[in-house]
């Protein structure tokens, strides 16, 4: 009888301390933001060959889709961070946010030499929704020894492996450009050759693709950028004289 | 005098579009290439309604997550100037009494970066996901005083109930500056022209299975209605 009592008084304590430990690792995890190096920018180490080509040109009027005529390049530089937005951020990555969050059910099985025991299992979890969920069970069917057992799981909350991945906060354009040898360039920054270039990672905002190779004619698109979403641009760029054909999709 | 009077048109056309920049899409050889048109003080005017999956492969933006999209060309006659108002367009199911007005980028943009805020989209969402535990312990029987060893296994599901979760990460401000700008820039462009002009209209709105839409234009109290 006092062995199942402490044993009772340690389940207690160990779920008590478990919820607090939850409790402090949920508030320990608000305001963490992934940081990603800015690396994915196209380096502007070489500039269109001639001038007219650096700036947007007309689009092509067979696309019925495409960037209006005469765009202009209106890419948008993200708004200064003034000190009023630096404190609005801090305040809301800083602000607590919990909420019972799941509900944990299952069974378990303990064999201790000829003893055996088994039994369902429910508990509560929560912490830190929607960023993380952090849900702590505990196992209420009686452990002769060291019990109780307990467990833990945590994870993101959001499916997608996009929002934690190497494009964090970007957008991605996918190219798919012939001929391999054509040169890209982004906003009239060099950006690399097609054939190295399957992917760009972009800031959100608005950019003027161009693609040139030598002996073709130059195709140049402006294009929307949004933080997780793919843009696919797949372009062929005919000999000088025939009309482009092209297609932008997502 | 025609010349002159030419001119001052072509003028007024030009200042009143370059001051809009450049907006909408090219308009199609003429209006019966569009799904449905119709005429009003001479300017035909055209439309065909966007399928979610052709608007997901005109814009960058979610713009079907929330609206319906509707590609609009104005036809002015010759040597006659059309105003095109957006404000004078409606948009409702055949046979019902209420119409939507088309929304402006700005809202639209708003909406969908509300939508993507998880603490705002209101709703609730339930994930189920599994769980497995092995674990070892070793210990003094409290009954045998015999020193014994074990193990545990544990398998269950979680079941998390939450607020709604976007299908995507949540927006940022530059991405809902973006939006505004792509559904400005393709958007049907406003005021006179004497040339056709296309563009997109939003209205925050979603497509009804089987719903036959009218698209009511007004200019001057005489109204073209489209149905599709």
């Amino acid at each position: 009888m006092e062995v199942r009592r402490q044993s009772i008084i340690f389940k207690i304590l160990y779920a008590s301390l478990f919820l607090l430990g939850s409790v402090l690792f949920g508030y320990s995890l608000q305001g963490q933001t992934p940081q990603q190096p800015d690396t994915s920018q196209p380096q502007a180490v070489e500039q269109p060959r001639d001038s007219s080509s650096a700036s947007p040109q007309t689009a092509p009027a067979s696309q019925p889709n495409s960037a209006p005529a005469q765009a202009t390049t209106q890419n948008q530089t993200p708004a200064a961070k003034t000190p009023q937005n630096r404190d609005e951020d801090s305040i809301s990555r800083s602000r607590p946010r919990f909420h019972v969050t799941s509900v944990v059910v299952g069974g378990g099985f303990s064999r201790f030499g000829r003893r055996s025991f088994g039994g369902p299992f429910v508990g509560l979890g929560f912490g830190y929704y929607p960023y993380r969920y952090y849900s702590p069970f505990y196992d209420p069917f009686y452990g002769p020894y060291y019990g109780p057992y307990y467990g833990s799981s945590y994870g993101p909350a959001y499916p997608r492996g996009a929002y934690y991945g190497p494009g964090y906060g970007r957008g991605e354009v996918k190219l798919s450009i012939d001929p391999k040898y054509a040169k890209v360039y982004v906003d009239g920054a060099f950006a690399g050759r097609a054939e190295d270039l399957k992917h760009i990672y972009l800031k959100p905002g608005t950019y003027t693709l161009s693609v040139q190779a030598q002996g073709r004619e130059t195709y140049t698109e402006k294009i929307y950028v949004l933080s997780g979403k793919t843009l696919k641009i797949k372009t062929t760029l005919d000999a000088e004289g025939k009309p482009p054909s092209s297609e932008e999709k997502r | 005098m025609q010349i002159t009077k030419g001119l001052a048109l072509g003028l007024v056309c030009a200042v009143s579009l370059a001051a809009a920049g450049p907006r909408g899409t090219v308009p199609r050889a003429a209006a019966d290439k569009y799904a449905a048109h119709g005429e009003v003080h001479g300017t035909a005017v055209a439309a065909r309604l966007l399928t979610a999956k052709e608007a997901a492969k005109v814009f960058a933006t979610d713009v079907d997550h929330c609206c319906m999209v509707l590609e609009v060309a104005f036809y002015p006659a010759k040597d006659a100037l059309a105003d095109v108002v957006i404000n004078e367009f409606a948009l409702r199911v055949v046979g019902e009494d209420i119409a939507n007005r088309p929304a402006t980028a700005e809202l639209v943009a708003a909406r969908l970066y509300r939508k993507s805020h998880p603490e705002s989209a209101g709703g609730r969402d339930v994930s189920i996901q599994p769980r497995v535990g092995v674990a070892y312990e070793t210990g003094t029987d409290p009954y045998t005083g015999q020193r014994r060893s074990g193990t545990t296994t544990t398998s269950g599901v979680d079941v998390i109930v939450g607020p709604k979760q976007p299908s995507g990460p949540p927006y940022q401000e530059e991405d809902r500056r973006t939006m505004e700008l792509e559904l400005r820039d393709k958007g049907l462009p406003e005021g006179a022209t004497s040339a056709p002009v296309s563009g997109y209209l939003y209205f925050s709105q979603l497509r009804k299975k089987n719903a036959k839409y009218q698209l009511e234009y007004t200019a001057n109290g005489e109204k073209v209605v489209l149905v599709f």
